[in-house]
């Protein structure tokens, strides 16, 4: 039994250890909403680069709890270059900034698409970002922002 | 969303003429009368809408014939093999917005004043009934068009000329019970027409050049509200089917590929295929 014992054990080191270099990886990012509602610029104050999850999350604040909003919002700079559906990682070196296209407050026209037939406008209120690391999903938030 | 034109000035790469009106809203009501010992558990009430008809071309030409000319067209196979498709939120809904935590944000006032009804409304388990349950519908379609594309066959910038754009929607109170099965309530048609004519007025800036449009119409429509059923068989089939094709992914890939037709010279395209 102790020989079976000792593999699990290791395995379970290794996972473990990958988690902690993971979450190191993203703990200094920054994401600044101070911009103009709906703007988001993210930045990587690490010293190496990191992966996130081109899909970005956005969530509202109803009563003291945030839920989660259905809307196109993607971490892209430019509309020009929205990625093709299997690029779901985006690189961001050290002490690289991002300037997000800002999101609109509407559920599809959202950002970058501009077809759209079931199309939703938000309420004003407080809202927020949530990106993703694409090599251990740690998640990071924004600060709140206010749309109008 | 106070025009429903904006022509974005000279400047980004990408230039687009954005088509977009108010949109719509409606306000549903319904009461469901349960007898002794029946829960919430299960029913839930919201709007289901289809989108039964498309049209969508836009006409490019260069600034002599010697340019040639291009027509977009995303309403016709390959590029949008069905006319009808469900309209919602989510691609994988049925209802418009199945999420009863998502807030609504009417932009007319709400009859009566109040807080503004949800999308979705759940019946909680200990729902005493009767019950009277209000829901929210809210649709703000919209398109765009590039004012620039370069002929292949020319190798000249062509502009923007024309855009004609014609959603018509189904919109459908619906009541599903604990079963999965749906019940229609009322329903009613709704459509948003745009064409526009457009003139590049300094072509010889190329990709700076500037436009001026001429609205040949821009309206919505909307219909009575019927009792019932929607029946018509142009739509009937997308309201509830699993498989249904979303309206918004349908639109996007439309956009993405459309069918592309060029000439050599200024073509008068059928705009019909």
């Amino acid at each position: 039994m102790a020989q079976l014992r000792r593999p699990r054990m290791m395995f379970a080191l290794v996972c473990a250890l990958g988690f902690v270099a993971g979450a190191h990886d993203t703990a200094k990012l920054s994401l600044t909403t101070s911009g103009a509602p709906g703007s988001l610029v993210i930045t990587n104050h690490g010293s190496a680069e990191i992966q996130l999850i081109r899909a970005i999350k956005i969530e509202h604040k109803t009563g003291d709890r945030w839920q989660p909003v259905e809307a196109e919002f993607k971490l892209v700079a430019d509309c020009a270059e929205v990625p093709a559906k299997a690029d779901k990682c985006v690189r961001l070196a050290s002490q690289a900034s991002l300037t997000v296209v800002p999101w609109t407050g509407f559920s599809c026209s959202g950002q970058c698409n501009r077809s759209c037939r079931a199309n939703v406008k938000y309420p004003a209120g407080r809202y927020r970002f949530v990106v993703a690391s694409c090599s251990d999903g740690v998640a990071h938030t924004s600060d709140p922002f206010e749309l109008p | 969303m106070s025009s429903p034109l904006v022509i974005d000035a000279p400047g980004p790469a990408s230039r687009f003429a954005r088509f977009s009106m108010a949109g719509i809203e409606a306000l549903g009501t319904v009461t469901l009368n349960g007898a002794a010992g029946d829960t919430g558990t299960g029913w839930e009430i919201a709007f289901i809408q289809a989108q039964w008809i498309e049209t969508n071309w836009g006409y490019y030409r260069g600034a002599t014939n010697g340019d040639g000319s291009v027509f977009i067209q995303r309403a016709r196979p390959p590029a949008r093999p069905h006319q009808a498709c469900r309209d919602s939120a989510k691609a994988s809904s049925v209802f418009y917005v199945d999420n009863p935590a998502q807030v609504s944000n009417p932009q007319t006032p709400i009859p009566g004043g109040g807080a503004p009804p949800p999308f979705d409304v759940q019946l909680p388990a200990a729902a005493g009934f009767p019950l009277t349950a209000t829901v929210f519908h809210q649709d703000l379609p919209g398109d765009a068009y590039n004012l620039l594309r370069t002929n292949s066959m020319t190798g000249k910038l062509n502009f923007l000329r024309e855009v004609q754009l014609e959603f018509h929607f189904c919109t459908v109170l619906a009541v599903k019970d604990p079963a999965g099965r749906y019940k229609f309530l009322k329903h009613f048609y709704w459509n948003m027409h745009w064409q526009y004519e457009f003139t590049a007025t300094n072509t010889a800036a190329g990709v700076g050049a500037d436009f001026t449009a001429k609205e040949i119409q821009a309206k919505g429509n909307v219909s009575p509200i019927y009792d019932g059923e929607a029946t018509d068989y142009r739509f009937a089939g997308v309201l509830t089917a699993p498989a249904a094709v979303n309206c918004n992914v349908v639109a996007a890939a439309s956009a993405k590929n459309p069918n592309v037709k060029e000439s050599s010279v200024w073509h008068n395209f059928d705009v019909r295929v």
